[in-house]
């Protein structure tokens, strides 16, 4: 349980990061919080020559509102999310699911970029940031560019960043009228969550999506079609329609559920987001 | 007189040491030249090793040594065990569970040691193995140990029967009456099965043990709750003098019987030995859960009663998983065949209880050794008789309850508690939460396995101070505060006179382990004893001084008085020796004959639990909430309130733990969930909102003050109690423990599809 | 090989310069570079809080944390807490109300408190309770840890 030896980087500007980790692309990890990292590095799941600390670059931690945008940084930690008053403010359904997770010492060290990039299976964020339709944006040597969170995960600890790149923040359009997201969390893990996000906006549809469940987060389309033909209804036909959604998903057996019952419990956890919308929009 | 400040600081003496982070654990240890051992662990559960090479690893730079089962042959006996002979100090020829230890590396340095490992390569040559108790049975099931060797009298008193060309390493049965005539008269018979799985002890701190040898002498410090049996044990093995072994026992971070008897002390004195350098080996708590853990149970009862809700007759079928070595299992399996009958009135009875041997992680002592198992399955029947025969359950209890002075068998000591007023108190409590009656009830009484036998010195210093050797261990009980109030009673001294040392054997006397809830008990008799030798001394002393008999004489704290007249222990000491120094020393050893006990039948005392709670289900995701948790304990006296109630609240939150979460899981022999996340303890949130706990008092148990043992009883009711509330409130019954919410969400399917 | 750092931090409110290798975990640091045990290890994966440290005032689990991070930081640990003649009143508020046994878990509880109290001063038990589910007592059942974190609250 002891990391391996390997040569520390800390730089203070996000130029010097951008090189380093190009210059040691072959053998770097960026290493923010550290509450995946070093842990896998110490039961040696993982181990890397070079790391490039990118906690001490002030802007990367940064939280604005740009207009119709929040912009979080990706090293902002759960717990600032958490306590951050423009993100309470705009995005309860965030800062909410940031004060929630995990337990108070990873939510303090623990950064929002690290929960993306790591993309642990069973990590909340993301299901969350994909519902809301957030753009990530990362960069390289070779420059910057935007992925959409709903994107950036492929698979289990799988993503489309390249190795030499930084996630520098996360945007998120602030159009919806009603966020909500629901879990089951059996000791430390989530064995199932569901984000709804109804828009302001009539036209625009909303978006259902699942995580925690498969081996990464997944849209739920005929829930999302079932919703915005049925504004407000919560009717069996929508619990057949997500039902419809997860019967597709490949779930298997593991240690914390069996596929029946994680089908029960994400149609559970979906049918409770959709509802809590539902009746935000009722007081709303 | 109202005590000064210092006075209650130095009563909680080890409290302070603890909150300001200065108690020193085992694993705080650190001794000059020290060198750090890391195990290296089977991957696979059941293999022959046909080759262990460690050139690699023994020449990294920083190795100091490697130790193997090519070592065995070095030792004065290769095996240990307190039961049966069954364990190697490192494994031998094979490995028998996952997670078993092959090697230990010792380095200068816990990173090289670590990194030491990954240089060693393994052929493992595998066998059939089995990890689930009803296969081991199987006639063509693998064996685990093809012979076995029964030791008698070694630790415990009696031997385990093992079953040749079998796993089965335990074998006993109780009968009494005529079980198959009472099934014919009865008017209803229920059989069902109940399973309880293997448990984790997930102490907060992991074993840690330090071994130094100085010559041919031995001293090891180790968090381990029976100095006495470890010193033992290691005789054996390395072919010491017992006088020659000195175990060392601080603070210890927990136990629950997970550091009981003997666990990783040889294989770390054998490292010790070779490196011919102290070493020191600080286990992760994952490799503390591959250590040891709870023996898992399947028990089948059936149970007939007449018409009335009599019960007339009851037999049992235990089956105890043991896992890869007998460690304490066999004394499991003995107290779950008594546990299993419950504190009833039963005339026929037929149990039999067997413990085996599988390819999983060893079965260990865990707070009220077989009793959870046991009165999981009882409990729980007991309401699905009360439900079927549209009985009160409570009524349906105190039908067949024995009175105070009943027997449960006659060759055990009759009961020595009401359990009908308990479970009033209990139900008085709960209403008194809020919320209405309780939902669920279990009542338990179990007896501790204790061997009267143990002593201690109490020595009065000559400035007043008193020291206190035992070697009872503080494993969070709060033994230290219940020693230091006898002390001080029969001395009537200040408590913050009075210091208790370590655990040390080579200056405390034999005692014979801290567990089965006797510390108060036995300890705490040898320690009274102790101080009345020494408060005899010092009358003695102050007669000759005073000029007068021991009778007119009475001691004051820092001194003896006659009438008015007062002499400080200096005072006296110089007048008695010549010089204002020296001490008396008194001495104690309590032992199954011991003046003016009744130590003759076993147990000592009942220990006896009533418990009874109210639950929420979420019906859509099953997640089950305990709101409401009463647990009453008749504790006889409680020497030390604060803690008492405090071992009550901890049994009764790992009895939740028990009840809802926890499991060691096995899949194709491998552990699935034997780590710190993967495996799930109750944390603050699952605390019940409402809990409080009964102490009853009435001064009539064997200890000091009329104190009974406590802290194990606690546990036994948790789950049972849970598991009726759930079946009252939301009519669905769970056999298998734990009820988690997937085997709850399955349960309320049932429910729903039958009701349709 | 590790690179090696030169850092630079408030131990308990001493300055501290040290070089450390860049692999080398708080925890290590600072019980074997400098005696202080009162930081316990137990589950090394950070679940369950033994080894929880003040760093600026927050809650950290140095098992996972290298001791490169602490450069220009404030840490706390359980020794830091309290003067030499006087308990913090969170230390007294546990030994007040029994909310420890074996005592193992203690340092972490406490300084898991002080993070609470510090940037909420009058938490509910509800709170409370969220705020120490990351901290594992064994021995407890926790009810007395929540009424000594409640006896706290303003
Ligand atoms: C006990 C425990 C409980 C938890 N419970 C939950 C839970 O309930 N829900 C949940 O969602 N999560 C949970 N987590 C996960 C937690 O959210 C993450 O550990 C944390 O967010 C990771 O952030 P970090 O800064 O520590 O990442 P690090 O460990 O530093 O990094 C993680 C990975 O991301 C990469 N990385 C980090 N930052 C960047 C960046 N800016 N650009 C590019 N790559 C980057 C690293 O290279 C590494 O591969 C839990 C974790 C623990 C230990
Ligand atoms: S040892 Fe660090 S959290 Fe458990
Ligand atoms: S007091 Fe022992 S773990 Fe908390």
């Amino acid at each position: 349980m002891l990391p391996r030896p390997f040569t520390y980087h800390r730089p203070t500007s996000l130029d010097e990061a951008v090189t380093l980790m190009a210059r040691h692309v072959d053998d770097v990890s960026p290493y923010a919080g550290g509450t995946e990292l070093l842990l896998a590095m110490k039961m040696h799941f993982a181990d890397y020559e070079h790391l490039v600390d990118l906690k001490r670059i002030s802007e990367l931690r940064a939280v604005k509102r740009n207009g119709g945008t929040l912009s979080i940084g990706a090293l902002a930690t759960h717990a600032a999310i958490a306590a951050d008053a423009a993100i309470q403010g705009s995005l309860p359904a965030l800062a909410g699911l940031c004060g929630s997770i995990a337990n108070a010492r990873v939510r303090a060290a623990g950064t929002i970029g690290g929960n993306l990039c790591f993309a642990e299976p069973r990590a909340d964020p993301p299901v969350l940031l994909a519902a809301l339709d957030a753009q990530l944006c990362l960069i390289s040597a070779r420059g910057e560019r935007h992925v959409a969170a709903s994107q950036f995960i492929t698979g289990a600890l799988e993503t489309v960043r390249a190795p030499d790149e930084i996630l520098l923040r996360i945007d998120i359009p602030l159009t919806a009228r009603s966020t909500r997201y629901e879990r089951v969390v059996h000791g430390h893990r989530t064995v199932a969550g569901a984000a709804a996000v109804i828009a302001q906006d009539a036209h625009a549809a909303p978006r259902v999506w699942l995580g925690c469940v498969a081996t990464h987060p997944v849209a739920l389309p005929n829930a999302e079609a079932h919703v915005a033909a049925n504004p407000g209804v919560l009717d069996n036909a929508l619990t057949q329609a997500i039902a419809s959604d997860i019967a597709r998903l490949d779930i298997a057996d593991d240690e914390d559920a069996s596929a029946d019952y994680r089908r029960h419990l994400a149609t559970t956890v979906a049918i409770r987001a959709i509802t809590a919308t539902v009746e935000q929009e009722e007081r709303a | 007189m109202t005590k000064p400040a210092t006075d209650t600081n130095a009563a909680r003496a080890d409290l302070l040491e603890k909150v300001t982070g200065r108690a020193v654990y085992a694993s705080d240890i650190s001794v000059p030249g020290m060198a750090h051992g890391r195990i290296l662990r089977s991957a696979v559960p059941h293999a022959r090793i046909a080759r262990l090479d460690d050139a690699a690893a023994s020449a990294l730079d920083g190795v100091v040594s490697v130790l193997t089962g090519e070592d065995l042959p070095t030792l004065a006996h290769d095996r240990w065990g307190l039961f049966l002979n069954d364990r190697p100090v490192i494994a031998g020829e094979k490995v028998r569970y996952v997670g078993e230890p092959l090697a230990l590396v010792v380095a200068e340095t816990p990173e090289i040691a670590e990194a030491a490992l990954d240089l060693i390569d393994v052929d493992y040559e595998h066998l059939p193995f089995v990890d689930d108790a009803t296969a081991a049975l199987a006639p063509d099931a693998p064996l685990l140990h093809e012979r076995h060797e029964s030791i008698a009298d070694f630790y415990f008193k009696g031997q385990a029967k093992p079953v040749d060309g079998t796993n089965i390493f335990q074998n006993y049965g109780v009968s009494t009456g005529d079980v198959d005539a009472a099934e014919r008269d009865a008017a209803h018979v229920f059989e069902q099965t109940y399973t309880f799985p293997g448990i984790s002890h997930f102490a907060i701190e992991p074993h840690s043990v330090v071994a130094a040898f100085d010559g041919g002498r031995l001293t090891v410090w180790s968090g381990a709750q029976s100095p006495t049996a470890v010193q033992k044990v290691l005789s054996r093995v390395f072919g010491l003098a017992l006088s020659d072994i000195r175990i060392i026992v601080p603070f210890v971070g927990g136990g629950f019987g997970g550091k009981a008897s003997v666990k990783i002390e040889p294989l770390v004195v054998a490292a010790a030995r070779k490196a011919g350098r102290p070493v020191r080996v600080a286990l992760t708590l994952e490799e503390s859960m591959l250590t040891c853990r709870r023996l898992g149970a399947s028990i089948t009862l059936r149970t007939s009663l007449d018409r009335d809700g009599k019960i007339l007759a009851k037999r049992g079928t235990i089956l105890l998983d043991g896992g890869a070595y007998a460690d304490t299992g066999p004394a499991v399996a003995v107290k779950a065949a008594h546990c299993v009958i419950g504190p009833y009135d039963i005339a026929n009875l037929e149990i039999e209880a067997k413990a085996v041997y599988t390819n999983t992680v060893p079965g260990a002592a865990f707070r009220s050794i077989g009793g959870p198992q046991a009165v999981w399955a009882t409990e729980s029947q007991m309401d699905e008789i009360a439900e079927a025969m549209s009985i009160d359950p409570v009524d349906l209890r105190h039908r067949n309850l024995l009175p105070r002075g009943g027997e449960i068998l006659d060759s055990l000591r009759a009961l020595d508690a009401d359990i009908g007023e308990m479970l009033g108190q209990a139900g008085q409590a709960i209403a008194s939460l809020g919320g209405g009656s309780a939902a669920g009830i279990a009542v338990a009484a179990t007896d501790p396995g204790i061997l009267p036998l143990g002593g201690s010195l109490v020595r009065v210093l000559a400035d007043g101070s008193i020291t206190v050797m035992s070697n009872s261990v503080d494993i969070g009980q709060g033994v230290r505060a219940v020693l230091r109030a006898v002390v001080a009673k029969t001395l009537n001294q200040d408590v913050g006179s009075i210091r208790v040392a370590d655990p040390d054997t080579a200056t405390a006397p034999f005692d014979w382990g801290t567990g089965a809830s006797r510390s108060t008990v036995i300890m705490g008799l040898a320690v009274e004893d102790a101080a009345q030798d020494a408060s005899d001394q010092i009358l003695e002393l102050a007669a000759s001084i005073f000029d007068g008999a021991p009778n007119d004489l009475r001691l004051v704290p820092g001194g003896v008085a006659r009438g008015e007249d007062v002499l400080s222990f200096e005072d006296l000491y110089h007048r008695a020796f010549g010089i204002d120094s020296g001490e008396v020393v008194g001495r104690a050893m309590v032992t199954p004959a011991r003046k003016g006990s009744d130590f003759a039948k076993s147990p000592l005392f009942w220990e006896t639990a009533v418990g009874t709670c109210d639950v929420e289900l979420d019906e859509m995701t099953g997640e089950l909430a305990v709101t409401r948790y009463v647990g009453v304990a008749d504790i006889g006296h409680a020497i030390n309130p604060a803690g008492a109630e405090g071992q009550e609240e901890g049994a009764s939150v790992q009895g939740i733990g028990h009840a809802l979460y926890e499991q060691l899981d096995y899949r194709e022999g491998q552990p699935v969930n034997a780590t710190p996340v993967a495996y799930r303890v109750p944390a603050a949130a699952d605390v019940p909102q409402h809990a409080h706990t009964v102490l009853i008092e009435n001064g009539d148990g064997p200890g000091p003050m009329g104190a009974k043992g406590m802290g194990e009883g606690g546990i036994l009711p948790v789950a049972p109690a849970i598991g009726n509330a759930l079946a009252r409130r939301y009519g669905v019954r769970i056999r298998d423990l734990p009820m988690t919410p997937e085997r709850i969400w399955r349960a309320l399917r049932e429910r729903d599809h039958d009701a349709s | 090989m590790s690179s090696i750092h030169e850092i630079t931090l408030m131990l308990n409110g001493d300055p501290v310069e040290a070089a450390v290798a860049a692999h080398t975990l708080l925890v290590d640091f600072l019980r074997d570079s400098h005696a202080l045990r009162g930081v316990k290890r137990s589950c090394d994966m950070q679940v369950c809080g033994a080894c929880t440290v003040l760093v600026d005032g927050r809650p950290v689990s140095s098992c996972t944390m290298l001791a490169v991070d602490a450069d220009g930081a404030s840490v706390v640990t359980i020794e830091g807490l309290g003067g030499p003649d006087g308990l913090d009143p969170v230390q007294e508020a546990f030994l007040e109300h029994g909310a420890l046994q074996c005592g193992f878990c203690t340092p972490g509880f406490i300084l898991a408190t002080k993070a609470l109290l510090a940037t909420n001063p009058s938490p509910s038990r509800e709170e409370i309770v969220h705020h120490l589910s990351g901290n594992i007592c064994r021995c407890t059942g926790y009810q007395k840890i929540i009424e000594a974190v409640e006896s706290l609250a303003r």
